[in-house]
C-alpha cells in the first residue's frame, strides 16, 4: 500500500528544508513552505529569500551557499521539527493515466483519467 | 519565527516569519514601511519582483557565514502566480486559475522513496531522496510507477492533480 512517509517544507527559499509530522494545506502549498502562512485565495504569496546584490543580475543567491542554512521553525505551538516518527496516511487513492506520459512537451503532460487503481 | 543556523557556525539568526512582526529578542519591530525597497528587479522564475531589504544586521548574518555578499530580502508578490502549462480539468478548478506561491512552479512536489532507491542503484554515490526537494514523501509504489498516475488522493488532506514532472 503506498502511503506517506514524509512531509517537507521550506520556510527560506532554496534553504534547507525542515522534515515535519503534519502541515496546513493550501491552495499555493504547505504553510510555511517558501510562504509565511497558509494562503486564502485572496491572500498573496510572500517569503523570505537570500539575494546577490550583484548590480548587473540580481537574483536569488546561488544554490551552493544555501545549502549550508538548517532553518528553524518556531510556532506558538513550539518547535516544529521532525521527531523521528513515520508519519502515515491511509487511504490514498491513486488514479492512473491512460497513455505512456510523454518526457517531451517540457515535461508536461495532460492528466486524462480513465480508472480507479484497485 | 525562524531561526537559521548557517552549518558548522554555532551563531543563528532570527526573524520573524512576517516583517510586521515585533522581534521580541531584539526589542525593535521591523514593518515593511520602514524596510528599503530593493533597487533592481529580481527574477523568481519568470515573476519579475521588487523585494524589500530587511536590516543590515541580517544580511551581515548571511555574508558573514556563507562567505558570499548576499542581502536577507522579504518578497510579497501582490497576486498570486498563475500555474503555468497543464491545468487540471475545469470541473476541478473551482472557477480559479490554479495558483501558487514562491515555490518554483507547483504548490506541491511529491516524489517516491521506490523510484529513488531504483536510481541509487544505479549511481556510484547514492544521494538523499530531499536533493529534489519534495514536500510529500510516498512509499510503497513500484519505481517510478507515479509517473502513470494522474490523481492522489491522500486520506482527508485531499486530492492533488499531478500535472507536471519535476524538471529536478
Amino acid at each position: 500500500m503506498v502511503e506517506v512517509s514524509q512531509i517537507w517544507i521550506y520556510p527560506l527559499k532554496s534553504a534547507r528544508g525542515i522534515r515535519v509530522q503534519s502541515a496546513k494545506l493550501s491552495l499555493t502549498g504547505f504553510e510555511h513552505d517558501r510562504c509565511v502562512s497558509a494562503s486564502q485565495l485572496s491572500d498573496v504569496p510572500r517569503s523570505f529569500m537570500l539575494i546577490e546584490p550583484s548590480k548587473k543580475d540580481p537574483q536569488q543567491l546561488e544554490w551552493k551557499p544555501m545549502t549550508y542554512c538548517l532553518p528553524y521553525l518556531f510556532t506558538d505551538n513550539g518547535v516544529d521539527c521532525d521527531n523521528g516518527q513515520r508519519y502515515v496516511l491511509r487511504k490514498i487513492r491513486l488514479i492512473r493515466l491512460d497513455g505512456t506520459p510523454s518526457h517531451r512537451n517540457q515535461g508536461r503532460y495532460a492528466p486524462r483519467v480513465c480508472g480507479k487503481l484497485p | 519565527m525562524l531561526r537559521v543556523f548557517v552549518a558548522n557556525y554555532p551563531d543563528s539568526i532570527e526573524f520573524p516569519l512576517e516583517p510586521e512582526s515585533i522581534l521580541l529578542i531584539a526589542k525593535i519591530t521591523i514593518s515593511v514601511e520602514t524596510l528599503e525597497e530593493f533597487a533592481y528587479e529580481v527574477d523568481i522564475w519568470d515573476a519579475l519582483v521588487r523585494p524589500y531589504i530587511m536590516p543590515q544586521r541580517y544580511s551581515d548574518y548571511f555574508s558573514t557565514y556563507l562567505g558570499t555578499p548576499c542581502k536577507l530580502a522579504y518578497v510579497n508578490l501582490n497576486i498570486p502566480r498563475h500555474i503555468q502549462g497543464t491545468l487540471p480539468p475545469l470541473s476541478a478548478q473551482n472557477g480559479a486559475h490554479p495558483v501558487t506561491g514562491l515555490s518554483d512552479g507547483m504548490p506541491y512536489l511529491i516524489c517516491a522513496e521506490e523510484s529513488m532507491e531504483d536510481l541509487n542503484s544505479r549511481m556510484d554515490s547514492p544521494v538523499s531522496i530531499i536533493r529534489f526537494r519534495p514536500n510529500i514523501v510516498l512509499k510503497g509504489g513500484k519505481p517510478f510507477e507515479e509517473d502513470s498516475w494522474a490523481e492522489v488522493e491522500i486520506g482527508s488532506a485531499g486530492k492533488f492533480w499531478l500535472l507536471s514532472r519535476s524538471p529536478r
